[in-house]
């Protein structure tokens, strides 16, 4: 009787997918046959809920989760694949039960969206109604259906963080009112990532907390100094986790221009937030050489940190900028030997010297020309002993290492684009021998 | 909800064809008696399709009784005292659950209109306040039944109005309400005499003298549900089984301090008694219980989290006509009573045994061969009950009736014996952890399909 059911439910389910609107349509494109077909049997029907019951439990009992993760084991002994380790507040789940709790919530999820309050009830009918009772039709009540919606889009992201319709819901649904809403939805956030680091949904999720909490003052310019680091260390667990992960670089990008540009932060307060991130990135360049986002971030960095000029000191602004670039070029250049071959490192390289010669180029003609061109030189003297040294470095060793002649040839092209900049200023790097190229300056 | 918007067309035919061919043949009488069998949007559909029409569909009659659940979200303040307007003294039953954006206006308007409504139920109509309270007391001699569940911002003063102005009130539901004090509850219990069901669910503000003042000035009360009220002690329900003879339904579940003394006097008062709820009642022991048990015929025992309880043959002797008995959690329960429950009660449909522990294959056997598992026995819960082997499904296989078992957690428990199971009982529902044994079919079937015609061609 339950199958006759069931087969009766399916075409109305078909249609309503047909209805959708597009963005439903895009991401249930590929879900929607399983949909179907998993209606078919009531009984996976059951087991679902129950999993989906005891995911919820295990929330409930521990609001610190901090690692999700799915565990590829078969379905074995009678237990619940639900494994919560309480004492670590890890949470993961046994990977033969994902397809069904998946397709599971994803339709009733979407029973709850669509309001569809009767295909939701004879969906959950077929369970113990004594313990789900709370959702027979005629019981089912406004806030009902949207606690109900949360729960499911919290398993469905857990899941599978790019279905934007379960973000959006919760965007509609979670007020961000108190500290607790917010620090819980963030928390989620944290969650969604330590399975999915490079998810771009939870980021963009992420903004808009961000967002909402300044709107309604949760989080304060004044206490800047307690919520920033935690914001980036959050941020940093999937940058470790995903290598090159763009979209948690580009949101680190954008809290800190959030911060930078917002007019109630006072300029102490974003020089201090300044500061530390390039303490931060500092550390972490040591260790990661080949990070395109990473490096792309450090010369943003830089650059905002050009732009953001102290008040009543820019003669030592200026100073103090111009030694940060050539301590940057001299870090840069200890990793370039000590790393051979990464391409990151030479781009980044580029990059520094860019902004070095354009600001110098801006800000030098007003200066005391002396100084200046004694800057100059030393940038050229030093850069022209650097290139020598891996191009000699080539030369002893031949045919040694293909990370060394990698690490030529990019030398090679740095020269080139170089040159090309130097030319403005009459001047060239050579790519013979120290000695003998000093005489060109 | 717009009834009398026509669209220009619609004006014009209505005056060419002013009398169609149904309005000619039919009186309009009948019309209005057809009416009277649709529903709401059907009723506001033939508003729209002409004026007399219009007439007939609006007419007060049609609208006794109102149901707006469906429209929760989108139902305003002025849609209801469109509907008081037009529905007047006809209106007997409104239900407005889950409407949160209807106000106190819109339901003084009504209260003024509908002075006749008996049936009211503003469950989770979070806006309104004491103010609608207030026009119903004034306006509502009729109302015997109000559901005002989920409405924070009731108080007291609701209660003392309603207690004043509508003294045949039968059924008043003020679970959740918050803001309700022992105070409100003394007051409606003066007022309100004939009232018959008292729920109020999940707070605290129900105390000792709040229940006293209930059994003393509504003997009549049948169903009590004190749900969650964890003040409440014996003394009150004493004195509500001597006042209240004719209690048949009683949920003290949540209410910790109340012992057996409790069920002593429930015993030798309350004879009509035919479903208990006590869940988490933890002072409970089988003492009380078997005097219970030795009165009453009851036909729902819930007893979820009663650590204490062992029950023993007292209940299979006296119930007879059990039907339904929870036992979740309650970890002392052990063979030997189900040995009992299974001589005793021929007509049991649904047992809950979850987390029960001490349970083994050995009281799953003595169910099996039971008389009442032949016939009734249909839901069996024995999830988390980690002694239970594939021999208890052996036992179990002479239940025809069973339609549902659930093992979540009985790691004793495998795949085989769950076949073997089924091998017997086709239509039984297992519930346990297993994965179906067919996957949900993958998404590219259609290379299947190609091979199957090759082994066709």
């Amino acid at each position: 009787m339950a199958l006759a059911k069931a087969s009766n439910r399916s075409p109305r389910l078909t249609e309503g997918l047909n209805q959708g609107d597009a963005e439903e349509r895009r991401c249930s494109k590929k879900k929607s046959k399983i949909c179907t077909d998993f209606s078919e049997n009531s009984e996976y029907a059951d087991l679902a809920e129950k999993v989906f019951q005891d995911v919820n439990a295990a929330f409930e009992r521990d609001e610190l989760i901090d690692e999700f993760d799915i565990v590829p084991v078969e379905s074995k002994a009678n237990h619940s694949p639900v494994l919560h380790v309480a004492s670590e507040h890890k949470l993961a789940l046994e990977a033969w039960c994902v397809p069904y709790l998946f397709t599971h919530s994803y339709k009733s999820f979407l029973a709850v969206r669509r309001k569809q309050k009767c295909s939701l009830s004879s969906l959950i009918s077929s369970t113990n109604p004594s313990k789900y009772g709370s959702f027979k039709a005629s019981n089912f009540s406004e806030s009902d259906r949207i606690n109900r919606g949360l729960v499911l889009s919290r398993t469905l992201v857990l899941l599978n963080p790019d279905i934007t319709m379960a973000w959006n819901f919760r965007r509609d649904f979670v007020p961000i009112v108190s500290p607790a809403i917010l620090e819980a939805e963030l928390r989620l956030v944290s969650l969604v990532s330590t399975r999915k680091p490079k998810c771009p949904e939870g980021f963009v999720y992420r903004r808009w907390l961000i967002n909402q909490a300044f709107k309604n003052h949760l989080l304060l310019p004044e206490t800047i100094g307690e919520w920033f680091p935690i914001e980036v260390k959050s941020i940093e667990i999937p940058i470790l986790k995903y290598f090159s992960n763009y979209h948690a670089w580009s949101y680190r990008m954008w809290l800190l221009q959030k911060i930078l540009y917002d007019q109630g932060i006072p300029l102490e307060q974003k020089l201090l937030v300044l500061e530390s991130e390039v303490n931060c990135t500092d550390a972490w360049m040591n260790t990661q050489v080949s990070d395109y986002c990473g490096h792309h971030y450090r010369h943003k960095l830089l650059h905002l940190l050009q732009l953001t000029v102290p008040e009543n000191s820019s003669t030592t602004h200026h100073e103090k900028f111009i030694a940060r670039m050539k301590k940057e070029l001299d870090q840069n250049a200890k990793q370039i030997e000590l790393y051979e071959g990464h391409e990151s490192l030479w781009c980044h390289r580029r990059a520094v010297m860019k902004m070095l010669l354009e600001y110098l180029a801006d800000n030098g003609s007003d200066e005391c020309n002396n100084s200046h061109s004694v800057i100059i030189k030393d940038l050229v003297y030093n850069e022209q002993k650097f290139v020598s040294l891996i191009i000699s470095d080539d030369n002893v060793a031949e045919n040694s290492k293909e990370r060394t002649t990698l690490n030529c040839n990019h030398c090679r092209k740095y020269v080139a684009w170089t040159n090309a900049q130097f030319s403005k200023f009459n001047w060239q790097l050579s790519t013979n021998d120290f000695n003998s190229s000093q005489s060109c300056i | 909800m717009k009834h009398s918007q026509y669209s220009v067309q619609q004006r014009a035919r209505g005056c060419i064809e002013e009398e169609s061919l149904i309005n000619q043949k039919l009186p309009k009488e009948l019309l209005l008696r057809i009416f009277s069998f649709l529903d709401i949007i059907s009723l506001c559909r033939c508003a729209q399709v002409s004026k007399p029409w219009n007439l007939l569909a609006l007419d007060g009659s049609n609208w006794q009784k109102i149901d707006l659940f469906n429209f929760q979200t989108d139902i305003e303040g002025a849609v209801v005292e469109n509907i008081a307007r037009r529905s007047g003294g006809f209106l007997k039953k409104l239900s407005l659950r889950g409407c949160q954006s209807v106000g106190d206006n819109a339901l003084k308007t009504f209260a003024q209109q509908c002075h006749n409504i008996e049936e009211l139920n503003l469950e989770e109509c979070k806006q309104i306040t004491d103010a609608t309270c207030v026009s119903l007391s004034r306006n509502g001699r009729k109302l015997q039944r109000l559901e005002l569940a989920s409405c924070s911002n009731i108080t007291d003063e609701s209660l003392k109005a309603l207690a004043e102005g509508c003294s045949n009130l039968v059924h008043l539901n003020i679970s959740w309400c918050d803001n309700i004090t022992e105070k409100g509850v003394s007051a409606l219990s003066r007022g309100c005499n004939k009232l018959k069901s008292f729920v109020a669910k999940g707070r605290l503000f129900i105390d000792n003298d709040s229940v006293m003042h209930l059994a003393e000035y509504c003997p009549l009360l049948e169903v009590l549900n004190f749900n969650g009220a964890a003040s409440i002690t014996d003394d009150s329900i004493q004195k509500l089984a001597q006042n209240c003879p004719n209690i048949h339904y009683l949920c003290v579940s949540g209410c910790a301090n109340l012992t057996d003394t409790s069920l002593m006097a429930l015993a030798q008062h309350c004879h009509k008694l035919s479903t208990f709820e006590a869940a988490g009642c933890s002072q409970f022991t089988d003492g009380g219980f078997q005097a219970l048990a030795r009165v009453w015929r009851p036909t729902l025992y819930f007893f979820a989290y009663c650590v204490h309880l062992i029950l023993c043959c007292f209940v299979s002797k006296n119930c007879h006509y059990l039907e339904k008995m929870d036992l979740e959690d309650c970890v002392l329960i052990s063979d030997n009573t189900l040995t009992h429950l299974a001589a005793g009660c021929p007509r049991l449909e649904q047992l809950t045994l979850s987390h029960c522990e001490l349970i083994t294959d050995d009281g799953i056997r003595q169910l099996g061969m039971a008389p009442c598992s032949a016939e009734h026995l249909t839901i069996l819960e024995l999830d988390n009950c980690p002694l239970i082997t594939d021999a208890s499904l052996e036992h179990l296989v002479s239940c025809h009736n069973l339609q549902r078992i659930e093992l979540y957690d009985c790691q004793l428990i495998t795949r085989a014996g769950i076949r073997r199971l089924r091998n017997h009982l086709p239509n039984i529902r297992v519930h346990a952890y297993f994965a179906p044994m067919t996957p949900p079919p993958p998404v590219g079937g259609s290379r299947q399909r190609y091979c199957r015609c090759c082994v066709i061609l």
